[in-house]
């Protein structure tokens, strides 16, 4: 008995050492939600790929995580912008200095290439295609290699970010005899349906779309600091820097541009709790998404704040409610704002996010404070005020509810609420509202759907109220597709179908806006129409939540997706 | 299942502060990925349908569109008509445009989702009335009355053969089948095989030893209930056999996790994964010793799991045994009690034993789902999971048809078994 006794004791002393892998001082360890499923810079399906692939390519442009500005990456400057008539021109020039994995440069030709493959018919670039519709041509200078412009039709203010928002693919490797080079860009933005008979396409496409362009290391090769060194499925990635990159000896002052821990490597845990363990026990040096009831714990745990920093940066993802004001029932501006006052903002934030939220007026983020109107005071949860704005709406009071006679018929006002089906956070804020609605004497059904049928009752407009998010920015700001008129048709973006000529006349203007002043105002002069009309009703811009092993330093937490640039991370001394 | 693959990733909405394309263009760039990956193509050799289907709602667009086409016609039975009604509705639509005043967008909304014919009546007038003297709503007036008038409900009960013929999508895949290539992932177009292969490589160990270890255990446990004197083991192990049935899996997983990986408690064990990345090339007996470790958790949970229900079932099985008559003689030749059960009791109880294990394999694939999530293994289950949510069906297809396969392998087995087991059975056939 003594014997097994001393045996067990071993044994858990045995396991209790080899219980965890041992970890590289300079490698991060990075949680990915899922799969990466494909690295094909063209066609990747989720931000865990986005992100892997963003140290592998580089974009013209790229955003910098210490200020969440846009900065030049592969491109030397920001665009020179010429409005005309018809086209607009955006005029880049690449970095001298900027090199492919096998030490060739990078050239105005690479992205001519990249604009193909994004435009070609049969090749897997429908994801992608969309987001350079705008690209009419493409012109080379023969007189510099670096130089080239952007043709456009019209003008959009998010066309500077998206003429920079691609990743330039290196013609040697991914197209090595050529077969691209017969066709230009004008020739494939036109989308002539003879092409997709092409031979030579054909063969540019059967290459490009096999698997090998979705994992094979030695093809998934990028102008940007690291390579890919072992990508085990539904496990881990493994990135390696590159020795003597050249962002790191670029002429004009880079600092952004970075790739400084020796390995990077990402692991795949779909589970929350899991990964939290993992953090606790020192197999993670990154963890973003962390549930907030946990995240205060945290918080709180002194031997884990010992060695980890918690970081909750405000997030540019804002929670709304929309109304359907397409409905008879809510097509008065006074009932919407009823039920903005139902809402019990402040609550939901304490309840459902443990007050990691910021309250906001509208769409604009309070974190950009030059765009937000400080100005708009918040519905505030108040029952009174609600029956009033009902009576106000047209609606009158009976024992069992609020009649209205809506196209001749007397009938009673019920709410059904939607949201994404496992959105815990909605979930609830859905039931808290449901509690506060029946205290006004409004009847809520609750109605979670499956996010594809969720998907399709929004673009069909079929709904009466909805729990979403949005992902926001701090550069861009263009409501169009939200607000304006002309995206209320069915299978529009504007769901809630707000709008009338002089919403729509704002709307246009903060696009055409030349300076920050004008834009300002105009945006401040939109977010009170927004609040009045209550079609949207804001609830909150997130906070992030994300822990960080304390002996990395320059770690650049941000709001803006990914939330730190990993690729900066310098071990402290 | 509504939704596939390539409509989720490209006409996925547009949640964020600017336009990254237009509905236009992403509708374009959706009909070119069906038409390039042949999923335009009919499901199968022939379908049957109502004869009041439109032919035209496959080609449109949107789905909500189809639907209401496809509603519409089935409402009245008309399909020409209803869709001269839906293209003039269409048309109207576009005439107003967005700056329509609102009365005209409440009667323009309404026709875009009723079937009702008063509602319809009531709305044309009213948009022939606001819209005064445009063809476009006289026309859908017209039309509007003319597929109310001529409502042939009973059509929609008449069925409509059409043939397809070998230009369909079942029969590509059939035809891929027969050469053994089970058809490419949508996500990142690798062979199905190859990754259903590799998938089974990586949970194939925990799935085995678990097996094992499920079997030895329970065999063990029920004959040592069985035994006369094991009373007491009996009436303590029984009722906490029953205890972790009744928990859920993921708790136990979870449990598991905290008490044995977390530096709060334990830490005997890695949290997750299979095995950290190692640069050099491993024999297959090191990388086993090194993934040993981070095995014995999902499997002490699978077995956890499985062994209550099995147990149980062996133990009854054992017990019936025990009355019957040769058992009795074999104790009255004064057979210990250890002979007497494992050389004749769990002989003839073998049937149903052997029964339960063939289910067992299979049944394995559906359980390891939560515990391949929960500690981050890339096995079979989550393979599936992971493919039912992104609608990969090629994916989804391999994984279903090599479980079936398994299951077929499992019977036919079993059918050796029982011929060793018994060999009546043998000298029968």
């Amino acid at each position: 008995m003594k014997k097994t006794a001393n045996l067990v004791c071993f044994l858990f002393l045995l396991l209790s050492f080899c219980s965890q892998p041992q970890r590289r001082p300079d490698e991060v360890q990075v949680r990915l939600f899922n799969d990466p499923e494909t690295l094909n810079p063209v066609s990747y399906q989720n931000s865990g790929a986005l992100q892997i692939i963003n140290l592998l390519f580089q974009s013209l442009l790229t955003v910098d995580l210490e200020d969440n500005r846009l900065k030049p990456s592969l491109a030397e400057a920001l665009p020179e912008i010429v409005q005309g008539d018809t086209l607009t021109m955006f005029t880049y020039n690449i970095r001298e200095e900027a090199e492919w994995s096998d030490g060739s440069s990078v050239t105005a030709a690479d992205v001519a290439f990249t604009l193909k493959v994004m435009l070609a018919p049969l090749v897997n670039n429908e994801q992608i295609k969309s987001q350079i519709e705008f690209v009419r041509d493409f012109i080379k200078y023969e007189s510099d290699p670096n130089r080239f412009t952007f043709a456009c039709r019209s003008f959009s203010p998010e066309m500077e970010l998206l003429t920079g928002d691609f990743f330039i693919l290196p013609e040697y490797l991914f197209d090595p005899d050529g077969l691209l080079q017969a066709f230009t860009v004008k020739q494939l933005a036109t989308g002539d349906p003879d092409l997709e008979n092409n031979a030579q396409l054909k063969s540019f496409a059967d290459r490009f779309n096999s698997v090998d362009f979705a994992r094979n290391r030695e093809v998934l090769k990028g102008s940007a600091g690291y390579e890919l060194e072992n990508w085990t499925t539904g496990q881990y990635v493994i990135l390696k820097r590159k020795e003597n990159w050249w962002g790191n000896n670029t002429k004009s002052d880079t600092p952004y541009l970075t790739a400084n821990p020796n390995q990077i490597s990402f692991q795949i845990i779909p589970d929350n709790t899991t990964a939290l363990l993992a953090l606790k026990s020192k197999q993670l040096d990154v963890l973003n998404n962390i549930p907030a009831t946990e995240f205060t714990l945290l918080r709180k745990d002194s031997t884990f704040t010992k060695d980890y920093a918690l970081h909750a940066p405000d997030s540019y993802d804002f929670n709304y409610v929309a109304l359907n004001t397409r409905l008879p029932k809510f097509n008065n501006r006074y009932t919407r704002q009823a039920i903005a006052h139902l809402l019990d903002v402040d609550n939901l934030i304490k309840v459902t996010l443990s007050n990691y939220g910021t309250r906001t007026a509208g769409p604009v983020p309070p974190a950009a404070p030059n765009y937000y109107n400080q100005d708009i005071t918040l519905y505030p949860y108040n029952q009174a005020k609600a029956a009033d704005l009902l009576k106000a709406g047209g609606w009158t009071h009976k024992e069992d509810g609020w009649y209205k006679s809506l196209n001749g018929k007397n009938e009673k006002l019920t709410i059904e609420v939607n949201y994404r089906a496992g959105n815990t956070i909605f979930e609830n804020s859905a039931l808290i509202f449901q509690q506060n609605a029946a205290k006004a004497g409004i009847p809520v059904i609750l109605q979670p759907l499956e996010s594809s049928l969720f998907r399709q009752k929004s673009r069909s407009f079929e709904y009466d109220m909805s729990f979403r998010s949005l992902s926001g920015n701090p550069f861009i700001f263009n409501f169009k597709p939200f607000f304006h008129t002309s995206f209320a048709e069915e299978g529009g973006s504007n769901i809630t179908g707000f709008g009338s000529p002089e919403t729509d006349a704002l709307l246009d203007a903060i696009n055409l806006a030349q300076n920050d002043k004008e834009k300002a105002a105009l945006l401040k002069e939109l977010q009170v129409v927004l609040h009045e009309e209550a079609a949207m009703i804001p609830l909150y811009y997130l906070k992030e939540r994300i822990a960080v092993h304390k002996r990395f330093g320059n770690t650049k937490i941000s709001g803006l997706k990914p939330n730190y640039d990993v690729s900066a991370f310098t071990l402290k001394e | 299942m509504p939704g596939s693959f390539a409509a989720q990733s490209i006409l996925k909405e547009n949640d964020s502060f600017y336009n990254t394309g237009s509905i236009e263009s992403r509708q374009a760039a959706y009909q070119s990925y069906l038409r390039r990956t042949r999923l335009d193509l009919p499901l199968f050799y022939f379908s049957i349908s109502s004869s009041a289907q439109p032919d035209t709602a496959i080609q449109l667009l949107q789905e909500s569109d189809k639907l209401l086409l496809q509603q519409l016609s089935w409402h009245y039975g008309n399909p020409k008509l209803a869709t001269e009604y839906f293209r003039n509705l269409k048309n109207l639509i576009k005439r107003a445009g967005p700056q329509a005043q609102s009365e005209v967008r409440v009667h323009i909304q309404e026709l875009l989702q009723t079937t009702d014919a008063a509602k319809i009546k009531k709305s044309a007038a009213a948009l022939q009335q606001l819209l005064g003297s445009s063809t476009e709503s006289f026309q859908l007036q017209q039309t509007a009355e003319a597929l109310i008038y001529s409502k042939q409900q009973w059509k929609t009960l008449l069925p409509r053969f059409s043939w397809h013929g070998g230009r369909n999508q079942f029969h590509q895949w059939l035809s891929q089948l027969f050469q053994g290539n089970l058809g490419n992932s949508y996500r990142d177009n690798s062979s199905v095989l190859d990754l259903v292969l590799k998938a089974i490589g990586t949970t194939w160990w925990v799935l085995l030893l678990s097996m094992l270890l499920t079997t030895f255990l329970a065999l063990e446990l029920s004959i040592l209930f069985v035994k006369q004197r094991a009373g007491k083991w009996r009436k303590t192990l029984l009722p906490l056999l029953f205890i972790t049935d009744r928990i859920p899996v993921f708790i136990l997983a979870l449990l598991l996790l905290i008490f044995l990986a977390s530096p709060d408690f334990l830490q005997l064990f890695p949290v997750y994964g299979m095995g950290a990345y190692q640069p050099q090339d491993q024999h297959w007996l090191q990388r086993f010793v090194n993934l040993f470790p981070y095995m014995v958790l999902p499997v002490v949970c699978l077995v956890c799991v499985n062994l209550p229900y099995i147990t149980n079932q062996f133990y009854w099985s054992l017990s019936d045994v025990s009355h019957a008559d040769f058992i009795r003689t074999a104790k009255a030749k004064g057979l210990s009690e250890r002979q007497v059960i494992r050389k004749h009791m769990l002989r003839n109880a073998l049937f149903p034993i052997i029964t339960l294990l063939s289910d067992f394999l299979p049944a394995l694939v559906g359980g390891v789902v939560v515990i391949e999530t929960i500690f981050a293994i890339p096995g079979i289950g989550r393979l599936l999971i992971e493919s039912v949510q992104t609608r990969d069906y090629p994916v989804m297809v391999g994984v279903v048809l090599v479980v079936a396969l398994f299951k077929v392998i499992a019977h036919f087995v079993s059918d050796i078994f029982y011929g060793l087991a018994d060999p009546r059975i043998r000298q029968k056939s």
